[in-house]
């Protein structure tokens, strides 16, 4: 395939030719989407140097899958599929030890409380701040749907659970920043 | 204009955020907006969803990728390749030799590498399990030679257990076996494990063995001496 038709190749040709050995589309297919892989495993992970290398990872097991993949959903879904299970792999992994920094982490740090940060900053980055600061499953819900620009069905396939249970998820998570921006003194007025 | 009622309300609002990412199918589409002009309450919470959107956007917007990520994948890919290229020879080079014993004996009966091999570490612990029997049987211990240090190594060489790392394909594990002269002669063991054995090991430790294979690649994560 020629360099210009690789470029302008969709991601469901991309991994035709990925199966058949093309190593250029594989490049292709990691610059399309090698961030936002790497942003969706950061969901889950703290350490960068990690979520590089797993993030890597996902597409070097595309290399090895690409011929098993059935097109049944989007490659980008596929994607973050592959990259969830590796991410929550390598952490049932670490968990058998215990990184102390990670273990210090967790305590009070002397950092201002929610009310006096929102003193301190605009509306608008004390939302990106409540939305850092969301539960792990409420904020991949909403980075999957808001960021990733994932459908229902897709969401349920890459978390693996049923659409009623993300759209109930994600509702839940909303609820949740609007109790962080009222807790940092920003009433929203919903729910 | 249609008002909606509280159940069509709490129904809509739950796709709102698939709204504002525009991942709604049409009909669906055309509801929602239909209800966002009819109720002004939802017009409301879906101004919250918009806001929520542009925040998520710009949080992830100023995440930055790591410089080194592109290059060390490059470099990884690389390494896959000819990893790939390494294996494809080697098949090339057993297919020319014809095939080998196990093959000859489930070539027909298995489509797939897979099975093949599956059915051959199935024979080897047979066989394993049958020479164990014949040596309890027979009034000495099983095959073995002692080095010129007076140390005893089981003919079969040393064993380990083995766990090889999770997603590790059938392919690869055979590749990594054949490359050191190993075989299973027992497994899936309970916890994943696999009894290896070495049969070119000269005389020394187990532990040191399985101490060299953790730290031997990525393929194994766990090794322990066995018997």
């Amino acid at each position: 395939m020629a360099v210009a038709s690789v470029m302008e190749a969709g991601d469901e040709d991309l991994v035709r030719q990925i199966a058949k050995g093309e190593r250029r589309a594989l490049e292709t297919l990691y610059a399309r989407h090698h961030r936002r892989v790497f942003h969706f495993i950061r969901r889950f992970e703290d350490n960068t140097a990690m979520a590089e290398d797993l993030a890597n990872d996902v597409f070097l097991d595309v290399w090895s899958l690409a011929g098993r993949f059935e097109f049944r959903s989007r490659v980008t879904s596929w994607l973050l599929g592959i990259a969830r299970y590796k991410a929550l792999n390598a952490r049932r992994a670490r968990k058998k030890t215990v990184d102390p920094e990670e273990a210090l982490g967790g305590l009070a740090d002397g950092a201002d409380t929610p009310e006096i940060t929102a003193q301190k900053v605009s509306k608008a980055e004390a939302l990106r701040n409540c939305i850092a600061a969301l539960p792990e499953e409420h904020r991949i819900v909403i980075d999957l749907v808001y960021y990733h620009e994932t459908s229902v069905r897709d969401v349920a396939e890459i978390l693996q659970v049923p659409e009623n249970t993300v759209k109930t998820r994600m509702f839940n998570a909303r609820r949740k920043l609007s109790a962080l921006m009222q807790a940092a003194g920003l009433d929203r007025g919903w729910p | 204009m249609t008002r909606i009622t509280d159940e069509e309300r709490a129904e809509l609002s739950l796709l709102l955020p698939w709204h504002a990412a525009g991942t709604l199918e049409p009909a669906e589409a055309r509801r929602v907006e239909a209800a966002l002009k009819a109720d002004s309450g939802l017009a409301a919470e879906y101004a919250l969803v918009l806001e929520d959107r542009e925040a998520t956007r710009e949080l992830a917007a100023a995440e930055a990728v790591p410089s080194s990520m592109q290059a060390r994948f490059d470099a990884a890919l690389s390494a896959r390749v000819a990893g790939d290229s390494r294996r494809a020879a080697r098949q090339a080079v057993m297919d020319a030799k014809g095939p080998g014993i196990f093959a000859r004996l489930f070539g027909g009966l298995f489509d797939s590498p897979r099975m093949a091999f599956a059915a051959t570490a199935a024979v080897l612990v047979i066989l394993v399990q049958g020479g164990a029997i014949l040596a309890l049987l027979g009034d000495r211990a099983g095959p073995e030679y002692r080095t010129a240090s007076g140390e005893t190594v089981p003919a079969d060489g040393l064993q380990v257990l083995l766990r090889f790392a999770p997603g590790l394909s059938m392919d690869d594990a055979a590749a990594w076996l054949e490359e050191r002269g190993a075989r299973i002669v027992e497994g899936p063991l309970p916890g994943g494990l696999f009894r290896v054995a070495f049969p070119g090991s000269a005389a020394g430790d187990a532990s040191e063995l399985a101490e060299r294979l953790t730290t031997d690649g990525a393929a194994v994560v766990l090794a322990l001496p066995s018997g």
